[in-house]
């Protein structure tokens, strides 16, 4: 009777533990589902300019995943992550469009641009290996600036790109004559190109998502960790630290560098205007209000902080008409107020970001 | 057999030079104390030797000329550190950061044998492996900074300063544990500042002033040596 009990006892486990495991895979599946139908959702209820919003979330994701790696993992303030964006998208703009008669396909130019801005994440590094905190912001912050301004004034003597015009006609993804940014109709359903645009986008961040979780996990991963806690202690520890800090600028810089290349070939078009400081310090406060070092974290920050803007462009001029009966402010410099209160909230309420990492508190 | 030499010795930060010409030799399995009074260099010495600051000058560690090797190289040939102030990763657990003392060891198994021999070696972390190394007491911070350095298998441990802020009690219980460490084996190297303990602890001892070594020789013997004495023990 006794070992009639136990028997009873393990098989009910059992099924608990598969019904448990049955439950987490229905749950991927639904969350698979939602993101897939999404943008017909989106598209058909709000609007087609929303896909597009969405698209640029997704972009701004990997952007953020990536200074993740160098700000969240290894504890190194990075203010001009943008010039590796900028890096990335210029690369594509060379490779892809009439300005050099240049037309490689996307699997050629997207390694490519991760090796280039891995590349610059490196030279970044290396003279600033010694900095930490602000004297480090100080430095990439000049970076930043530096990428930018040569964009700007690479149009002479030898005219490489553009100037402040930009490149314009960029090559979009494409397989066969495929032309991932148009409208295309597949059994009967429309797909605009944004739409195209997100699974791609969804995909790559997907990816990000796994391979940020990897690498936290992984060695290397501690090896940031331990230089972020303590420098001179990671070293007596026997980490490399001149290798590994390396490391989190090229593989945060190589992020930032697909990203990049998807802008350009999303837009068609590039110019030195993209990659202001200002951009720089929009990625940092994704990462930061979504919560510094875990990856979920930073991807919610992005998600609110790439859509909050655009929702209150849409609600401030109806909002004031409503409660006040006119427009007062300009529903442009409101929607930055609102948007800079949003984050002071937050900050105060969640000092840690609203989904902080474990190891943060 | 000598495990670590250091000849003239000399470390300077920019122009002003801190460690002035320094020769050491220490045996393997010996226990030596480097003592001296604040800014003498002590600390500035012990960094070097691990290759956290460059030097001029000559040193062997185990039989290898080890000038210019980066800090993970040495650690690798088994010169480990207890940093001065502990330097305990805050945000991790216990467990964790035992984990990372064992950063350049592969074998899981093993590293898994040597944190039940360090939980042996300090109870007290046992008790705490899951708390957050930020929140021990001073104490149990240093017995942590101690037992990391032990997850690399050294074969000689550098300490600075390891009673530096702790309770008399506590400082008895640390001393305890680093002469079991020298009993299996390890060589030790111990600056202190507080020279009554390090000589009554160590078998022998260099005395360090404005970055030389102006006295070494048996504990015993410096401890009745007047001028040490009067600078370091108090009359």
């Amino acid at each position: 009777m006794k070992e009639l009990l136990t028997d009873h006892k393990i098989s009910s486990l059992k099924t608990y533990f598969t019904s448990y495991r049955h439950a987490v895979w229905i749950g991927y599946v639904m969350i698979a589902v939602a993101l897939i139908v999404l943008p017909f959702l989106v598209e058909s209820t709000i609007g087609r300019t929303w896909v597009r919003i969405l698209d640029f979330a997704l972009i701004y994701g990997m952007l953020a995943l990536g200074l993740n790696i160098v700000v969240g993992f290894a504890g190194l303030l990075d203010l001009g992550y943008i010039a590796f964006y900028a890096v990335g998208a210029y690369t594509w703009a060379l490779l892809a469009s009439p300005q050099f008669g240049l037309h490689l396909p996307f699997w050629v130019i997207i390694p490519i641009g991760f090796v280039v801005a891995g590349f610059f994440g490196v030279l970044l590094g290396a003279p600033t290996l010694r900095l930490r905190g602000d004297y480090l912001a100080i430095v990439t912050l000049g970076f930043g600036e530096i990428i930018r301004i040569f964009l700007n004034n690479l149009d002479h003597p030898v005219n490489v790109t553009n100037g402040p015009v930009g490149i314009n006609l960029i090559d979009p993804i494409s397989i066969g004559s495929v032309d991932f940014t148009k409208t295309q109709e597949i059994f009967g359903l429309i797909f605009s190109g944004a739409h195209i645009y997100y699974y791609v986008l969804l995909l790559l961040l997907l990816v990000s998502i796994l391979v940020c979780i990897r690498l936290e996990n992984s060695r290397l991963g501690r090896a940031w960790v331990a230089i972020r806690e303590d420098e001179i202690a990671a070293q007596a520890m026997g980490i490399n630290t001149r290798n590994v800090k390396l490391l989190a600028f090229a593989m945060g810089a190589s992020f930032g560098g697909i990203a990049g290349g998807l802008f350009a070939s999303f837009q068609g078009f590039v110019s030195p205007e993209s990659f202001i400081l200002l951009e720089s310090i929009m990625v940092l406060c994704m990462v930061v209000l979504g919560g510094m070092g875990n990856v979920w974290g930073v991807v919610l920050g992005t998600f609110i902080l790439a859509i909050l803007p655009e929702v209150l462009r849409d609600i401030s001029s109806p909002l004031q008409e409503n409660i006040l009966g006119k427009v007062w402010l300009d529903p442009e410099s409101l929607r930055m107020v609102l948007f800079g209160l949003a984050l002071i909230v937050v900050m105060l309420v969640r000092p840690t970001g609203l989904w902080p990492s474990k190891k943060n508190n | 057999m000598t495990l670590l030499k250091v000849t003239d010795f000399r470390v300077a930060y920019g122009g002003i030079k801190a460690v002035k010409g320094v020769n050491l030799e220490i045996l393997r399995g010996e226990i030596v104390a480097l003592i001296g009074s604040n800014g003498a260099g002590k600390t500035t010495l012990l960094k070097a030797i691990c290759g956290l600051l460059r030097f001029e000058g000559q040193m062997t560690f185990a039989g290898v000329d080890a000038k210019r090797k980066r800090s993970d190289q040495l650690v690798k040939l088994g010169l480990s550190l207890v940093p001065e102030g502990r330097g305990v990763f805050g945000r991790l657990t216990v467990s964790e950061n035992l984990m990372m003392g064992a950063f350049l060891i592969k074998d899981k198994t093993s590293i898994k044998n040597d944190i039940d021999r360090i939980y042996q070696m300090f109870p007290r972390l046992a008790e705490r492996k899951n708390q957050i190394a930020g929140t021990l007491s001073g104490g149990e911070q240093q017995m942590l900074a101690i037992g990391r350095a032990m997850m690399a298998r050294p074969k000689m441990l550098l300490l600075d300063e390891p009673s530096m802020g702790l309770a008399p009690m506590m400082v008895e219980k640390i001393f305890h544990v680093i002469d079991e460490i020298s009993n299996s084996n390890v060589t030790i190297l111990l600056v202190e500042q507080n020279a009554n303990l390090a000589l009554n602890f160590a078998a022998r001892a260099y005395v360090m002033d404005s970055g030389r070594i102006t006295l070494d020789g048996p504990s015993f013997e410096l401890k009745t040596d007047s001028s040490v004495r009067r600078a370091y023990l108090g009359g």
